[in-house]
């Protein structure tokens, strides 16, 4: 780094550009935030807030949450914003034999990887959620997963940035990216020049909108999710969950346009169900669509048939950033010094966020991160489009 | 039942209104009179029942705030259907109306280990 | 009831607004749907007595009230027998809500909110006009949350829908011309009224009158109730605002205190007095939830109450096909929305082409005059709701005032402290202060709490309006059962 305490902009709001924040001002980094509306108004004010390792590919992605997991328990305590962390423990239903079968292997896989995750019958699964459908044949389960409130999150990073004098903007919009010699040197916005050292893309689906500004093309696409909320309930979750559907789905896109997207559900701290989900790319579209709706109540309630007494009293719609395979963008581009990208969790920036904060910051500052992130290099995607 | 209901003798109907055919509900097990034509909640207004709930969180008893159904504060349990607004649903014959509901969910759709369901008896939606 | 899958025209509110409209565009051969979420049409005007009695001889309707009611009569004449999806014509859907308006104009609607067994259908409409009207305003104090106090429309729906009294006797307070009626209607109907605190200072209402211009009856029908109300010693009070309602389980006594020229209380003046129910009002607020799920723009306008639905000569709103009528408008009474429904109708006629076939005598040149007459009529009634709206405004420094254990959303028991806390953290956003306190986020979705919030955001921050926003809304805009999604 030629800057002994370089000046580092964060172009995003979310849980991953104020984890990074976070990151930076505890290591007293001179770092500025700057966010196009309200913090967390984009993807991680419009999701659910399942963390959850069972729906991760074995392997590094893997191996990536089961360390963000552990940063949870410390970032309840930690932070100024109470995030509602708690593991439940998750499962992921399984309604047919085909989904047996591919489970099976999938958890033999992720135990390989170290995750504590076992199979269970259809007694074994009523034992823990006696709510769930007679008709289900068993799931998988771990005590790991749980969920957290994902907006909290963000304003508990940025709070906790902001107590180690991190600059938070908000309502400021980027709109051009200044470059010297082929290296960054600040950011345009609606509220003037911020001159930077290094610009860190953290606009998770709207992060290749960023990188066009400098005529770098990366495939991140906005992949809609639209979520169905129920009026505040008793409990009748204790675990947070997702259909086996919804793995199969998440790895292989065109079983969504089949209409296979799975389900995921979850009951917060504040007693709504939270049923999800869709995968659709239609632009930057946020719109409920009624055919959305309808297809996550029809499904949630099979699966959950004492849905059929609750009430549904709104629902949203977020925009996932999508990858071609699955992981996100992080690290340097090489075309352009001081431009560092750190997008493209998909369904996983909320689960993610907190490692890849610390990563991040680790990288930013020229410390050697703790676990290699060769495998999500930019280098893979650059200039190829989307 | 979180909290007793509120009960005064005398009717507040006003007299010289003509009114629709007398039914009789059952108001949290009790008979409570009512005209064809009300809604629920001026059939237990006028019978001097103020509390129809209490919130989720610190259980505080609710009445109504609009009685345009939009506050959603009159929630009441009608014939085993919980959350309904006493402000916007008509009287009929018999109705056996909770107020103060528990915001339990029903047990009849438990599953118990081995995958039997306890059967639905009559009560609550099919 | 059975529905067709299209229709020329759907109006979503039976209101005057949108009896005015179905009245204009009927005889026109067009497929029209009129839904409504109450048991009865004429919307929250004329509430109307199932039957009548001599008792109740107050509430003989004014100019505009029978209008409404012979509106009324006329659209359940139009409708009667229009059962069948053959029919053509008018037909009326009553205790039905719209849930929200999805691409192409197709509307998902639930037949019975009573009943979860019907489930949802989903129509298309050429057009659609809204006209969802408005609701109350409030202004927060210590106890509102308790059983017994109501708003001041809950008060009168009691009254005149039911012929039931609130309760033996009742505190009126707040700031809206409501006040005078109900407290005459409970007085001619054998009920007590406690007091008549009237919010507004004497000298803001002497301030307004010069503007008042040719809106004097309305004065006269003021002088007509506080004569009756003089009668009967009713206590009454000017510049004077509720502190407290206290009770357990339910209200016993309201805690009261005078104000000063600055609209702030004055110390050491409360004052307590026992009552059973307390029904208050603070102005009017409009119903934006439905057109603002729906797409359409707003801009704000206090003037009009709030956050407005813009639209443009012909009513129509951003969204193409979508109209908006009444309220939501602009609050300013049932004249103007008689007005608008009426232009909408016209608006609408005229662009299908049905203006052609000679319905309106003098063809075309007639029907530009009819047009521009009620132009000028409806900005003439706008005059008036400007000075209605200002007449029921509390000063901000009222919302600034609230103490903060004072409930402020009551879905999600958020109070007054959370959200001063979390405004003072830079949650000055609708949007972001929502997300911070969770408060707006219940089962009416921000309806009763949102403008209160808006106003506190206002006079804690002295944004602007555009910075500070608005709710969004997504469908479902009103709590829908599960059931009712499953068995469609």
């Amino acid at each position: 780094m030629q800057h002994t305490n370089p000046h580092i902009i964060i172009i995003g709001g979310g849980v991953i550009g104020t984890a990074i924040a976070h990151h930076l001002a505890k290591q007293d980094a001179r770092v500025t935030l700057i966010e196009a509306q309200d913090l967390a108004s984009g993807s991680s004010g419009a999701c659910d807030g399942l963390v959850f390792m069972q729906s991760k590919k074995p392997g590094i992605h893997l191996s990536l949450a089961m360390e963000s997991l552990k940063r949870f328990q410390t970032l309840q305590r930690e932070l100024p914003v109470d995030i509602e962390f708690k593991q439940t423990g998750g499962m992921v239903i399984i309604e047919n034999e085909a989904q047996c079968e591919a489970m099976e292997t999938f958890t033999q896989e992720q135990q390989k990887n170290g995750l504590d995750v076992r199979l269970l019958d259809r007694t074994q699964t009523h034992e823990k959620e006696p709510f769930l459908s007679p008709d289900i044949l068993g799931a998988s389960f771990s005590p790991l997963d749980g969920q957290v409130n994902p907006i909290n999150l963000a304003l508990g990073f940025a709070r906790a940035a902001q107590r180690n004098h991190a600059k938070i903007i908000t309502h400021t919009k980027v709109v051009g990216i200044a470059t010297k010699n082929n290296r960054v040197t600040g950011v345009h916005t609606t509220r003037g020049f911020f001159e930077g050292d290094m610009v860190v893309n953290a606009a998770g689906s709207m992060a290749a909108l960023i990188s066009d500004m400098v005529g770098i093309s990366f495939p991140i696409r906005p992949r809609r999710g639209q979520i169905v909320v129920t009026h505040g309930a008793r409990p009748v979750l204790k675990h947070c969950m997702i259909s086996a559907a919804y793995i199969a789905a998440k790895y292989d896109p065109s079983l969504a346009d089949k209409g296979g997207e799975g389900i995921s559900m979850e009951q917060t701290d504040n007693g709504n169900l939270l049923l999800g989900s869709t995968r659709e790319f239609v632009g930057f579209n946020k719109e409920n669509t009624l055919e959305g709706i309808k297809k996550i109540i029809r499904q949630t309630a099979a699966l959950l048939p004492v849905l059929k007494t609750f009430q549904v009293i709104r629902t949203f719609a977020g925009l996932r950033p999508y990858t071609p395979d699955g992981l996100p963008l992080l690290g340097p581009v090489k075309s352009l010094e001081g431009f560092i990208m750190a997008a493209g969790h998909e369904g996983d920036g909320i689960a993610l966020s907190p490692i890849t904060g610390e990563l991040m910051a680790d990288m930013l500052l020229g410390h050697a991160p703790a676990i290699n992130l060769d495998a999500f290099s930019p280098d893979r995607f650059e200039n190829k489009g989307a | 039942m979180g909290h007793t209901t509120m009960k005064t003798d005398t009717d507040l109907r006003i007299g010289s209104v003509k009114r629709g055919k007398k039914i009789t509900l059952k108001v949290d097990g009790r008979p409570v009179t009512a005209h064809e034509g009300e809604t629920v909640h001026a059939a237990l207004v006028a019978s001097g029942i103020q509390i129809l709930g209490t919130t989720r969180k610190t259980h505080q008893p609710r009445g109504i705030l609009c009685g345009m159904g939009i506050c959603y504060q009159c929630l009441v349990e009608i014939n085993g259907v919980p959350d309904q607004r006493a402000c916007m649903t008509p009287v009929k014959p018999d109705m056996d109306i909770i107020t103060c509901p528990s915001h339990e969910p029903p047990p009849d759709l438990i599953v118990f280990p081995g995958g039997q369901r306890r059967e639905n008896q009559g009560k609550g939606p099919k | 009831m059975m529905l067709k899958d299209n229709y020329h025209v759907i109006i979503v509110g039976c209101g005057m607004a949108g009896m005015s409209a179905a009245d204009t565009l009927s005889g026109h051969g067009l497929d029209v749907l009129i839904i409504d979420e109450n048991l009865h049409t004429g919307g929250q005007l004329i509430r109307k007595v199932a039957r009548k009695s001599k008792l109740l001889s107050p509430m003989t309707p004014d100019a505009m009230k029978k209008k409404g009611f012979a509106l009324a009569r006329r659209i359940n004449l139009l409708t009667r027998g229009k059962n069948a999806a053959s029919d053509k014509g008018m037909e009326l859907l009553i205790k039905a809500q719209v849930l929200g308006i999805f691409s192409e104009n197709r509307l998902l609607i639930q037949m019975d909110s009573q009943d979860r067994g019907e489930g949802l259908v989903d129509v298309q409409a050429e057009h659609v006009i809204l006209a969802t009207g408005a609701r109350e305003r409030y202004l927060p104090f210590k106890g509102w949350d308790l059983p017994g106090v109501m708003s001041l429309g809950a008060a009168q729906i009691l009254m005149k829908s039911h012929g039931v009294l609130p309760a033996r006797e009742t505190l009126i307070a707040g700031t809206s011309p409501l006040q005078m009626v109900l407290a005459t209607e409970l007085l001619s109907n054998g009920g007590r009224v406690s007091a008549l605190l009237d919010e507004t200072p004497l000298k803001k209402k002497l301030a307004f009158l010069p503007h008042i211009k040719n809106h004097w009856p309305k004065l006269v029908e003021g002088g007509f109730y506080m004569g009756k109300m003089a009668l009967a010693r009713t206590p009454m009070y000017q510049g004077v605002r509720i502190v407290e309602a206290c009770g357990k389980d339910g209200l016993s006594s309201v805690i009261a205190a005078k104000t000063n020229f600055k609209g702030d209380v004055i110390r050491g003046t409360e004052t307590t007095w026992p009552t059973q129910s307390l029904a208050m009002g603070y102005g009017f607020v409009p119903n934006i939830e439905l057109p603002v799920q729906a797409g359409c723009d707003v801009d704000y306008d206090k003037d009009k109450g709030g956050w407005v639905i813009r639209v443009n000569d012909h009513l129509e709103t951003s969204v193409p096909g979508v109209y908006a009528a009444g309220e939501i408008t602009g609050i300013a009474g049932a004249k103007k929305s008689h007005v608008e429904g009426m232009l909408v109708g016209l608006s609408i006629l005229e662009k299908r082409g049905d203006m052609e076939q000679g319905d309106i005598k003098g063809g075309k040149n007639a029907f530009q005059r009819e047009y521009r007459r009620l132009i000028r009529l409806r900005r003439h009634q706008m005059e008036y709701g400007a000075f209605l709206n200002e007449l029921c405004r509390v000063p901000l420094s009222a919302y600034a005032a609230i103490p903060d254990d004072t409930i402020i959303c009551r879905c999600e028991e958020i109070t007054m402290g959370q959200i001063r806390k979390s405004t003072g953290q830079g949650f000055k956003t609708m949007g972001g202060l929502k997300k911070a306190t969770r408060c707006g986020m219940g089962r009416c979705q921000g309806r009763i709490c949102g403008p209160v919030i808006f106003d506190i955001i206002s006079a804690l921050t002295a944004q602007n309006p555009g910075e500070i926003g608005y709710s969004h809304c997504r469908a479902p805009v009103k709590n829908v059962g599960m059931n009712a999604f499953l068995n469609s």
